[in-house]
């Protein structure tokens, strides 16, 4: 595949304007730091699976380019494949877990034959036609960019996206807005009410936030996100643990389908590598799991140290 | 401005004085206004009033003129049945007339009631609050004649209404009213004479009695509204009224004499019948519903959730209390009545009262324990406890030990039994738990229902558990469509709230008895009421006795209901019952002391014939724990214990021996009788010297053998010595089996059981001809007992004979028997042979 060897990305990594971290609804924030959160073992340390490895196989040469592909979405080099992978897997997930799926513009490395990088960019304002993408410049940001838009060949973009098994992307997306739906610390007018020390006869807050959080944990069901409430207050304790080893299910599903996509990526940039993942428990493992302790035949213990890094 | 119109007029007299007459006459025409409006307002009033009344009777006419019309129109249907029968109402007259009449008795019987009630209200219920006094015009029986009566009344009225309207006679309404009228009047007769209840305030407690117990039925799963917080609240007040209401009823009557006795019991009995049923009840009663009254407690703020805590910053305030609910409160307010009752009328002396109050009580009690609240049964019990013994310890200086009164014992007796009733109870309840059940009341929980986990009779004690899971599965089951926490786990939480509980339960059981039976003895013991003291002793014995006897069930309940566990971490509750059961044992220990202690034993010999022969049960009880003690080797409860017993029997011996002349048939009879005691002693004594020799134990045999030489050395009347020949003489003097005789045979028994466990060998007979076993013991005496297959012919009494009263010189010499001159030969052989296998057994090894 030819790609072109400028060195530098042509797309926008990010419109300033668009930013939204600063008024992000806190519950989906939430959310999103824990899907993307220790999907792999973090700078691939674990003591509690020693078996654990996560290898680049093929030709030495190969190999580098692999690494050298995987180092430039950080801008970081690791000696060590399980050290490269792990941060790299969590840093695509991480980008995934904002809009459900991550673009990367493919970029020729300078002075390399066969040498890629790989730089993110936002997918917000973004247009897919046939064989382009084409990233639309909000005004406001004109000033930085000097462009229109910007056209991107598709050829030169990689795409990944959330596993149909998770929802997909628009399921994702569809959780991420549902998420928005309700403040947990109660309606607006109730809060104006309580600064105001008026009382609504009918409203109760406890029901309120029963709702709300009944609402949140079933429309993140296949997430097992558990809204990092580790009381017991609406969860048995069996239920937080199943609620933990789903969240674990999820992740080894997550895990799983980004090493595939960079294996795909690697095959279509024709470098000859491979990455392996092994000693991590797979969401068939994980789903025993789940199988063994609601039969009552692991314990709590085991069960969570079982999927847990 | 106004003021400055007239300003050049102030000068001129005339504007004064019209000014005068102008205001004189504005304040008439003001006074005529005022009243006008007032008249106005009063009219307005009065007409609200009516407006109210047809309001409130409005309904009651309906039903009246609706029945009239329902009549009217039946009538027109049955003309020819009346015509075939030949059915007429004479005249108009007539048919006004019986109708008038009618509504006539109606309107008098009305009068007469409420002057009754009136008459009565103003002899009894004059000084006493408005809430008592609100009773009686409650009174349900009358207040449901009353409604008949206006209603015949108005229904009379309205037939005539509708004749001189024009409308037909109804021919039916001749019976109809006939048969009303008749029922009006013979229902005056009854409520007359139930008027005269009236008198006593308490007999209208039956009606709060039973408003509580249909406001009790509101709170449960079974009432409407059972789960809206305002049905509640609202349950929670009017039971709370009524029980103030009571609460003031039991104080009126517990200061006047002739309301305190027994109107004060039975109003006592009834609330204790109403606290059994309330008890069964609250199994049915969310532990969170607001028929529990409500205290509010505040939380850590760092042990509180994040979402409460960012509110309460969030908009300045603090955080919210958690509530907490007394499960308590209506028995904290009802048992004082009771116990206010009781110490009225053992001041005054009603034991009988006394006695009917805590049956009624012990009713209530075993319904608690059957509920599993066995710790607050106890805890009750020992408050009725107290007042009781403080209220007949009050009267003991008009007892001396030996003239107790019969009630007095009775109630003692009573007290005693609560506890047997109440581990009784529990102990039957408790049978049914185990894991099998709890699994199958799990699983056929409906957990969407608001009602599933109350109708699947888990006690109350289960009910925070299941209210805890219960919120959680349905949060399940709404996030995830299913419950997701498996039986397992469900069970494993309900078990441990039941183990919990259970452990509780034994803690009272075991601990919490003992303490309260020692409690009640002390004070007792203080009095110096031997009776009364004899007669817990006796029920506590019989405690442990029941309570041993279903040890293994607990043993077993508990071992399923905790075994196999999976959950981690859990705060399992931890009880040993062979520990709780040692002390058990050691209690008993005493109890024998104390029952053999020869203070006690004494003063009970003269009794009345309606008192319990508590001396001859202690002294056979304590001859079974010595018996026991010697083939366990308990040195220390034989050492407390025989002594008395020895004195005890012969206190026996010498109550029950005849006075008459000892050939007299009849009198060797009642002598027999009166050996047996006797028989005991020598038999056990017997068993004694054997067992000393079984265990090694010189110490025993000591014990038994210096109580008999201490009696026989100081004892020199020739008389009282013979007692012990005469008494073997006179009992193996027939062919027959002796008094107590199966008693003593039980020792027999178990004594071959006990020697059964001696190592034994099998040996060839010299003359090869059989084979026999020797016994390997150094004693030849414990080898005689051991060495027949089917245990020793021989009993105690040949031992104790032969071995030491035989051999003792100055006692006066009867014939051996051929039974104890066997013995001695088997003893002699028995060195012989022994000698001759050992000898054998040496050669062999050589």
């Amino acid at each position: 595949m030819r790609v072109p060897s400028e060195g530098k990305g042509r797309a926008v990594s990010l419109f300033p304007s668009l930013s939204t971290r600063g008024d992000i609804n806190q519950t989906v924030f939430m959310f999103i730091e824990d899907v993307h959160l220790a999907v792999m073992p973090i700078g691939g340390r674990t003591d509690k699976f020693p078996d654990f490895s996560a290898t680049i196989t093929g030709q030495a040469s190969d190999r580098k380019r692999a690494l050298l592909l995987l180092a430039s979405l950080k801008n970081r080099y690791h000696d060590g494949d399980k050290e490269a992978i792990s941060d790299r897997v969590n840093e695509i997930a991480e980008h995934l877990s904002w809009r459900g799926r991550a673009f990367y513009e493919i970029v020729q490395n300078a002075g390399e034959q066969n040498g890629y990088s790989l730089h993110g960019f936002t997918s917000a304002h973004l247009i897919r036609v046939p064989g382009f993408y084409i990233q639309l410049v909000p005004l406001a940001d004109y000033k930085y960019v000097e462009k229109r838009f910007i056209v991107l060949p598709s050829k030169l973009v990689w795409e990944i996206t959330m596993p149909r098994c998770l929802g997909g992307v628009r399921g994702y997306r569809t959780v991420l807005s549902r998420l928005k739906r309700f403040d947990i610390l109660g309606p607006k007018f109730w809060q104006r009410d309580l600064e105001m020390r008026k009382r609504m006869p009918n409203f109760s807050l406890i029901e309120y936030v029963g709702i709300a959080e009944a609402y949140q944990s079933r429309v993140t069901k296949e997430w097992g996100w558990n809204r990092r409430d580790y009381t017991l207050e609406n969860n048995t304790e069996y239920y937080s643990i199943y609620k933990r080893i789903t969240r674990a299910r999820a992740q080894a599903l997550l895990r799983t389908h980004i090493i595939n996509e960079i294996n795909k990526l690697l095959r279509r940039l024709s470098i000859a590598a491979r990455i392996e993942i092994n000693g991590l428990p797979s969401a068939d493992d994980v789903s025993k799991i789940l199988g063994d302790l609601a039969a009552g035949k692991l314990s709590f213990t085991r069960a969570l140290d079982s999927v847990s890094f | 401005m106004q003021k400055y119109i007239f300003l050049p007029l102030i000068q001129f007299k005339l504007f004064w004085k019209a000014k005068s007459l102008a205001g004189r006459l504005l304040f008439r025409l003001k006074r005529r206004a005022y009243g006008g409006r007032s008249k106005w307002q009063e009219e307005k009033a009065k007409s609200r009033s009516l407006a109210q009344l047809f309001r409130i009777t409005g309904a009651s006419v309906l039903w009246g003129i609706l029945a009239a019309i329902v009549l009217q129109l039946i009538d027109s249907f049955l003309y020819p049945v009346y015509e075939y029968f030949g059915l007429s109402v004479a005249d108009d007259s007539t048919y006004i007339t019986l109708l008038a009449t009618i509504c006539g008795i109606g309107g008098v019987f009305i009068a007469l009631y409420y002057t009754a009630i009136s008459n009565i209200g103003g002899a009894i219920y004059a000084h006493v609050p408005n809430n008592i006094r609100d009773l009686l015009a409650r009174e349900r029986v009358g207040s449901v004649y009353m409604n008949i009566v206006a209603f015949i009344t108005l229904l009379g009225l309205c037939l005539i209404g509708f004749r001189l309207l024009g409308l037909q006679r109804i021919f039916l309404a001749v019976p109809v009213m006939a048969i009303l009228g008749g029922v009006c009047i013979l229902g005056f007769v009854r409520l007359g004479q139930r008027a005269f209840y009236l008198f006593d305030p308490t007999v209208l407690a039956n009606n709060i009695i039973l408003e509580l117990s249909h406001f009790v039925e509101s709170a449960t799963v079974q009432g409407f509204g059972w789960n809206n917080p305002s049905f509640q609240t609202h349950a929670n007040r009017r039971a709370g009224g009524a029980l103030d209401t009571l609460i003031t009823l039991s104080s009126i009557s517990s200061k006047a004499d002739h309301l305190n006795g027994k109107p004060f019991a039975q109003l006592a009995c009834g609330v204790s019948k109403f606290l059994a049923y309330y008890a069964k009840e609250k199994k049915r009663i969310p532990s969170d519903s607001k028929w529990y009254e409500a205290k509010y407690v505040y939380r850590d703020y760092y042990r509180t959730g994040d979402i409460e805590v960012s509110l309460s910053h969030d908009t300045g305030t603090v955080i919210q209390p958690t509530v907490e609910y007394n499960r308590l409160w209506v028995e904290e307010k009802l048992r004082p009545i009771i116990l206010e009752c009781i110490q009225v009328n053992l001041e005054k002396k009603r034991f009988q009262l006394v006695t009917d109050v805590l049956a009624f009580l012990d009713s209530y009690l075993s319904a608690l324990a059957r509920e599993g609240e066995v710790e607050q049964a106890f805890a009750f019990n020992s408050e009725i406890a107290a007042t009781v013994l403080r209220g007949m310890l009050a009267q003991g200086e008009e007892h001396g030990p030996n003239s107790e009164r019969v009630e007095n014992l009775a109630i003692a007796d009573c007290i005693a039994n609560i506890p047997i009733s109440i581990a009784l109870s529990y102990l039957a309840m408790v049978s049914y738990l185990n894991k099998e059940t709890i699994f199958t009341r799990l699983r056929h929980i409906q957990w969407h229902s608001p009602k599933g986990i109350y109708s699947r009779q888990f006690l109350a004690y289960c009910l925070p558990c299941l209210e805890w899971l219960k919120k959680r599965i349905r949060f399940e089951l709404v996030t995830d469509g299913r419950p997701i926490s498996p039986p397992w786990y469900q069970a494993e939480l309900v078990l441990q709230a039941e183990a919990e509980q259970f452990k509780k339960n034994c803690e009272a059981l075991f601990e919490a008895s003992p303490r309260l039976y020692s409690k009640w003895l002390d004070l007792i013991a203080k009095k110096n009421r031997p009776w009364l003291e004899a007669a817990v002793i006796s029920r506590e014995w019989e405690y442990w006795h029941k309570i041993l006897f279903q040890i293994e069930k607990l043993v077993a309940i508990w071992d399923d209901i905790s075994g196999e566990r999976h959950i981690d971490g859990i705060d399992w509750p931890e009880t040993n019952i062979p520990e709780l059961q040692r002390g058990i044992s050691e209690r008993q220990k005493k109890i024998l002391k104390v029952m053999s202690e020869k203070g006690i034993l004494s003063s009970l010999q003269v009794r009345p014939e309606d008192f319990p022969d508590y001396a001859g049960q202690f002294l056979h009880n304590v001859g079974e724990a010595i018996f026991s003690s010697m083939v366990d080797l308990d040195l220390n409860t034989l050492r407390s214990t025989f002594k008395p017993y020895f004195y005890g029997c012969l206190l026996q011996f010498d109550k029950l021996r005849p006075l008459g002349p000892v050939d007299a048939w009849r009198t060797q009879q009642a002598f027999k009788i009166a050996a047996a005691p006797i028989i005991d002693l020598m038999d056990l004594s017997g068993y004694g010297l054997l067992f000393s020799e079984f265990h090694g134990s010189r110490d025993l045999w000591e014990v038994v053998k210096g109580v008999w030489n201490d009696f026989l050395d100081a004892e020199k009347a020739p008389e009282k010595r013979a007692v012990f020949s005469a008494s073997v003489g006179l009992t193996e003097s027939a062919f027959e089996l002796p008094h107590r005789g199966t008693l003593r045979t039980k020792w027999h028994i178990e004594v071959n059981r006990k020697l059964e466990s001696l190592e034994r060998e099998e040996v060839q007979d010299y003359r090869n001809y059989y084979r026999e076993s020797v016994v390997i013991h150094q004693s030849p005496l414990v080898r005689v007992f051991a060495r027949e297959m089917l245990g020793s012919f021989h009993d105690g009494i040949d031992i104790f004979i032969s071995q030491y009263f035989y051999k003792r010189s100055d006692i006066q010499r009867l014939p051996l028997g051929w039974r104890r001159l066997e013995l001695q030969n088997e003893l002699a052989k028995e060195e012989e042979r022994y000698r001759e296998y050992m000898n054998a057994k040496k050669g062999e090894s050589q």
